[in-house]
């Protein structure tokens, strides 16, 4: 296979790919309609973040009132309310809450490995994490959040145009299919959601996911898996074959080692969720057998303010 | 054909597949099959994994000597092996395969034909083609091709159609055969019988041998002398002393042979001895038989059985003699005299032909139930008649019907019916007679008695089932004395015969047939009230009823109708009592 053939390859394969984003982006509007609007905790700010609509419940630069409070020294005398300071002794100062929107970065996997799916009636685990996150970015754009594709495309944008932006990063991202969430500087105090099978050796991951950590930026892992991969329902004389060139393993009799398997999945997934725990970030593990809906409320809830936990 | 002493090999070449065994060896050590291959993305897991059993990589020693010697048995059942083979035929060019067929060979004819199929079997293995000639000639009236070479799975074939004949080998048509051939060289084969009948016929052996040796070395199977079949000559006819002669090849110690005399049932009734004169040839058994036996006797056989010669029939042979000769006196191998005239030996009369064709019939057999003919050419339905003179003397159909319908009872032996007895019986005859059966208060008449036919009274029959309901008369203790035929019973009831003018069809809905009036009362009589004692209300159809000889067409009477009784008017005390 020359360059340009694999080149070629490669942009039809991607072509191909935003064809299935944008129908997975309907798929996925309708199903974040049945959610009410996402209101994500802010508690703290950055300075970075651009004002915006969302109140962040302090006082700060805003259109609403937020509180009255005495007047000090060094106020400046254009922010004493005097209708106020009229109704009684002393002087009040009229305090705005602060409005700011925040920024959610999403990262999907898409490399060959999510592209698996035990039967026919299964939808591939990259199909199940796309539409996961388009769902995700469509109900925080309603909640008036922006969204940005982690590693690829412009900043995050709010509204409908952010969302059409979103859809297309991830058509464009698909090409790359990173298995790994890539090393982008993100600004201090943003919201990352990370959607993988996170079947890789943890300690390249912890090593990335501690760089995040150190920026500041809180996050939420969701692990997709299929269920032929935390059940290994094969019987018999089977060779695995690894599909990102990790080779082949020879299983002689599957159903003698299916129990220390799904022993080694379970240890691996608790080993992700403290590494998770360590950063403070929150772990789920979702299964494509199971309904998108209850992947999409999980999410929800890890993004929730925690007052609405 | 490969021959290794013991067992040889038809395809050899075959056998050369034993040299893949080692290839074989190499393939069958690689058992296990490839693993099924499956594309998984958590192999992280799986690579560590090792699971606790394992399939062997290597077949175990035994396995692969089983299927080595499978493959192997495979390989020598292919290649056509034969158990202790046949010697290779000596000599180029066909198998020229001469089967006796006469009647000779007829008793071990399974045995020949045996030694015949393995004979071809053989040339087939070695690509030979096989000539086969029958010696007897063919049945008149079947076309038998000339013998020639073909293949030998043809020549199979026609062996098991091949059957022994009636009559004895006709060698020197054979030798003409052979010559006819035009074969230089042949594997020549001879089937013998062993017999040669008269000194033509030994001399046609001779040269037919020449000619045979002429193409090869002559191999000629034949029964031991002692097995040749021996040949049953029946008695001179008239003579006062009933003497059968054996002829068979003179061969010494003479077997023991018997004359078996059967009865017209099949029953032996007595087993001669046959004594044979110094050189074995030539045999007499003596039969001493009473005179009334003597008439009845249908077959004389000779035993152990000896074929077709063995047998004979001599029908009227031995009853006391007529007049004229008996038939020629068929003589051992003389194809003028073939077996079937010793079969059926015909008496001095030329036979009487029936519209059965069946010849005369054969004493000691019953008559007929019912034999079915085709409608002939011409035939009239209306009359019952054919326009062709053959078939109009038959009326078979109503001949059979007739009989079908008027069953007669076995007779009790010793009992006399139709009214004519013998002397001897006489005596018994008048005290039935002097019993006089009462039928609505008439006796019955010595003329009634007297008539002949199946459908009329019988005296003293065997006991068998539904005997009551044929009886007509008892004596005292309960014997049946008259017996006839339901039949003919109607005839003896009283009842009004219905009216039929002639020509109409028959009343009976079971008779397809037209009616003869001949004899209907209302004819004969114009009055109403039939006038007749025994009123006679069934058609005429007594002669053509005949079992025993049918209606010679000169009868005046038109043999044409069945028994169709009208509607017989059974009563509960039809049956009369003895006086």
């Amino acid at each position: 296979v020359t360059g340009n053939d694999a080149r070629a390859s490669v942009g039809a394969q991607s072509t191909a790919f935003a064809g299935a984003a944008s129908r997975l982006r309907e798929t996925a509007e309708t199903l974040s309609q049945r959610l009410p609007a996402l209101l994500v905790e802010a508690d703290r700010v950055a300075a970075t973040v651009a004002p915006g609509i969302h109140g962040r419940r302090r006082t700060g630069m805003g259109e609403t009132f937020w509180q009255f409070r005495a007047y000090q020294a060094g106020d400046a005398a254009g922010e004493i309310d005097w209708r106020q300071s009229a109704r009684s002794r002393g002087l009040f100062v009229r305090e705005q809450e602060w409005e700011a929107a925040e920024s959610v970065w999403l990262w999907c996997d898409l490399s060959r490995s999510m592209s698996f799916r035990s039967g026919q009636a299964l939808p591939p685990k990259w199909e199940r994490a796309a539409l996961l996150a388009l769902a995700l970015a469509s109900l925080l754009v309603r909640g008036g959040e922006r969204v940005a594709l982690l590693g690829a495309g412009p900043r995050p944008a709010g509204g409908r145009f952010g969302l059409e932006q979103f859809a297309r990063c991830l058509g464009q991202a698909a090409a790359a299919r990173e298995p790994m969430p890539p090393p982008t500087p993100l600004p201090r105090s943003a919201r990352l959601v990370l959607l993988s099978d996170f079947l890789h050796p943890l300690d390249g991951l912890g090593a990335r996911l501690g760089g995040f950590a150190a920026s500041g930026c809180r996050g939420s892992v969701l692990q997709v898996l299929d269920p032929a991969e935390e059940m290994l329902p094969y019987e018999g004389r089977i060779l695995f074959e690894g599909m990102e060139q990790e080779g082949a393993a020879l299983i002689d009799n599957v159903g003698g080692v299916r129990a220390r398997y799904v022993e080694l999945m379970r240890a691996h997934r608790e080993a992700l969720a403290a590494l998770c725990g360590r950063q403070g970030w929150r772990f789920a593990a979702h299964r494509t057998d199971k309904g998108a809906e209850l992947a999409l409320l999980t999410l929800a809830g890890m993004l929730a303010p925690r007052a609405l936990r | 054909m490969l021959d290794l002493g013991l067992v040889g090999f038809a395809q050899p070449w075959l056998l050369l597949g034993l040299l893949a065994l080692p290839a074989l060896w190499l393939l069958l050590r690689v058992t296990p099959p490839a693993p099924r291959k499956v594309a998984f993305p958590a192999l992280l897991f799986l690579l560590g994994l090792v699971s606790p059993e394992r399939t062997p990589a290597r077949t175990p020693p035994w396995l692969l000597i089983l299927r080595l010697a499978l493959a192997a048995l495979l390989i020598l059942a292919l290649a056509g092996p034969v158990l202790n083979p046949a010697p290779r035929l000596a000599g180029d060019g066909p198998l020229l395969l001469v089967v006796d067929n006469g009647w000779a060979a007829a008793p071990r004819w399974q045995e020949r034909l045996a030694v015949a199929r393995e004979l071809a079997q053989q040339a087939e293995r070695e690509g030979r083609e096989v000539v086969l000639l029958p010696t007897a000639p063919p049945a008149a009236d079947t076309a038998a091709p000339p013998p020639a070479a073909t293949p030998a799975a043809v020549a199979l074939d026609a062996l098991g159609r091949l059957g022994p004949q009636p009559w004895p080998a006709d060698r020197a048509a054979a030798e003409r055969a052979v010559a006819a051939l035009g074969l230089d060289a042949a594997v020549p084969v001879w089937l013998s019988d062993g017999l040669a009948g008269s000194r033509e016929d030994l001399a046609a052996a001779g040269r037919l041998a020449q000619a045979l040796r002429r193409l090869g070395a002559l191999r000629v199977h034949a029964d031991p002398p002692d097995d040749l079949p021996a040949m049953l000559r029946l008695p001179d006819q008239g003579a006062a002393e009933l003497t059968a002669g054996v002829e068979r090849a003179p061969s010494l110690p003479a077997p023991r042979l018997e004359v078996e005399v059967r009865g017209p049932g099949g029953e032996t009734w007595a087993r001669v001895p046959v004594a044979f004169d110094e050189a074995g040839g030539k045999g007499l058994a003596r039969l001493e038989l009473p005179a009334d036996m003597r008439n009845r006797v249908a077959r004389l056989e000779l035993s152990p059985a000896q074929g077709v010669g063995g047998v004979g029939a001599p029908g009227r042979a031995l009853a006391a003699a007529r007049g004229g000769a008996g038939g020629r006196r068929p003589r051992l191998g003389r194809p003028a005299a073939p077996l079937r005239a010793l079969l059926h030996r015909q008496g001095a009369q030329p036979p009487r032909r029936d519209p059965r064709g069946l010849g005369r019939r054969p004493r000691g057999r019953r008559p007929l139930s019912l034999l079915v003919l085709p409608t002939p050419a011409g035939w009239s339905r209306r009359s019952g008649r054919s326009s062709r003179p053959g078939w109009r003397r038959a009326a078979s159909c109503c001949a059979s019907r007739a009989e079908a319908g008027r069953q007669r009872r076995r007779l009790r032996a010793g009992a006399a019916a139709r009214g004519r007895p013998d002397a001897g019986r006489r005596a018994l005859l008048a005290g039935a007679a002097q019993a006089r059966p009462v039928r609505r208060g008439r006796p019955v008449r010595r003329a009634d008695r007297a008539r002949r036919g199946p459908g009329q009274p019988q005296v003293l029959a065997e006991p068998g089932p539904g005997l009551a309901a044929a009886t007509l008369a008892t004596l005292e203790d309960g014997t049946p004395l008259i017996t006839a035929p339901s039949a003919a019973r109607a005839g003896w009831s009283w009842s009004t015969p219905r009216r039929t003018r002639p020509g109409r069809p028959c009343p009976s809905p079971a008779c397809s047939w037209t009616c003869c009036n001949a004899s209907w009362p209302s004819r004969r009589a114009p009055a109403a009230r039939p006038r007749g004692r025994w009123s006679r209300t069934r058609c005429s159809t007594r002669k053509a009823a005949s079992t025993t000889s049918p209606a010679p067409p000169s009868r005046s009477r038109p043999p044409t109708s069945p028994p169709c009784a009208p509607a017989p008017t059974t009563r509960p005390g039809s049956t009369g009592r003895c006086a």
